[in-house]
C-alpha cells in the first residue's frame, strides 16, 4: 500500500501514533504522588531533573496500559510548571502525543495553524519533544514527542 | 478497581472548529456524540480517537451546565479526565476512602453505563470521571 508522501498531502496523515502521556502540575509532589499512587493503585516511577527537556523539573510518573499520568512539580519559579502553577494552580498542564518524524510532522501541524513554543525539537533521555502553544490547540498544550527506539519504559514492563 | 485512561475531555467554545482542527492534527475521524449520550443534558461533542484513547471535544451553549461555566472562568482546555473502572458501587467507597471527594452520593446513570466524578479540589485540580461501561 502507499503510504507517506501522498496520504500526507491529501490532508488524510495520520502522523499521531497514540497518546502517551498526560502530565499534571502539582505544588507538592509527595503529597500528590501519595494520593495519585492511592487512586490509581498504582506504584510511581520517580523522575529526576535530569528526566525533562527544561531545567528545574522533578516528577513522578504511573504506567496505566499503555498511558502515563504523570505529576509534574518546580521548586524554581522561573520555570514554565511554576508560572503555570502561580497563575492558573494545579491542573493538566499538558498532554503528549507520539509522532513518528517531527521534523516533518512539525511542518504538517504548522500548516494546519498550529504554533511551538520553540523553533526546534529538544532532547530529553526518551527522546525528543515539542510543545504547541495552548492558544494554537483550543487551550490544550500538546507534547509532540519523538520516542528513541528501545527506551521506552513502559514498552518494556 | 482503575482499568485505563478512557478520555481526555476537552472544553471547547467553537465546536466546529475545535473538531475540524483536531480532526487535521490527530489524523482521526470524528464520531459525534448524541445528547443522551452525556450524562448531563445541554451538551454536545465529537470524539476523535488516538490509539485506544478518545479526544473528547465537548462544548455548551445553557449557562446551566458545568462546561459553559469552566469555559467561562477558565477558558478553553482540558476538562476532566475518564477512567474506566471495574466496580464503580466498590471503587467509589474505595475513592472516598482514600480522599477523593465525589460529586454524586449515587452513580449516574447515561447510555454508556455508569458514572460519577471526582472533584478537582480532591485531586490536585483535575476533575476526573469513573465509568463503569455497559456489560
Amino acid at each position: 500500500m502507499a503510504s507517506g508522501f501522498f496520504s500526507l498531502e491529501a490532508g488524510g496523515s495520520q502522523t499521531i501514533k497514540r497518546l502517551l502521556d498526560v502530565s499534571i502540575a502539582v505544588k507538592d509532589l509527595d503529597a500528590a504522588v501519595q494520593r495519585y499512587s492511592a487512586v490509581l493503585g498504582l506504584e510511581p516511577r520517580l523522575l529526576p531533573p535530569e528526566h525533562y527537556a527544561y531545567p528545574g523539573l522533578k516528577g513522578a510518573r504511573f504506567y496505566l496500559g499503555s498511558v502515563a499520568i504523570s505529576l509534574v512539580a518546580s521548586e524554581e519559579p522561573s520555570t514554565p510548571i511554576a508560572k503555570f502553577l502561580e497563575t492558573r494552580g494545579e491542573g493538566l498542564n499538558h498532554i503528549s502525543v507520539e509522532v513518528t518524524d517531527l521534523e516533518q510532522d512539525m511542518r504538517h501541524l504548522a500548516d494546519k495553524g498550529v504554533t511551538f513554543i520553540t523553533d526546534g525539537p529538544l532532547a530529553f533521555p526518551e527522546g525528543r519533544v515539542v510543545f504547541a502553544h495552548p492558544r494554537s490547540l483550543h487551550g490544550v498544550q500538546i507534547a509532540f514527542v519523538e520516542m528513541t527506539p528501545g527506551v521506552d519504559s513502559r514498552a518494556a514492563s | 478497581m482503575i482499568k485505563e485512561l478512557y478520555g481526555v475531555n476537552i472544553a471547547v467554545k467553537d465546536l466546529d472548529a475545535a473538531v475540524q482542527k483536531y480532526s487535521a492534527i490527530l489524523g482521526g475521524e470524528p464520531e459525534w456524540t448524541k445528547p443522551e449520550d452525556f450524562a448531563f443534558p445541554g451538551l454536545r461533542g465529537a470524539t476523535i480517537k488516538v490509539g485506544g484513547v478518545s479526544i473528547n471535544l465537548i462544548s455548551s451553549d445553557n449557562p446551566e451546565t458545568s462546561i459553559y461555566k469552566f469555559l467561562e472562568s477558565r477558558g478553553e482546555g482540558v476538562f476532566l479526565l475518564s477512567f474506566r473502572v471495574t466496580d464503580l458501587p466498590n471503587d467509589m467507597k474505595d475513592l472516598e476512602a482514600k480522599g477523593v471527594k465525589l460529586v454524586s452520593p449515587e452513580p449516574m446513570t447515561y447510555s454508556g453505563g455508569i458514572v460519577n466524578f471526582g472533584h478537582p479540589k480532591s485531586l490536585h485540580g483535575v476533575q476526573m470521571e469513573f465509568i463503569q461501561p455497559k456489560d
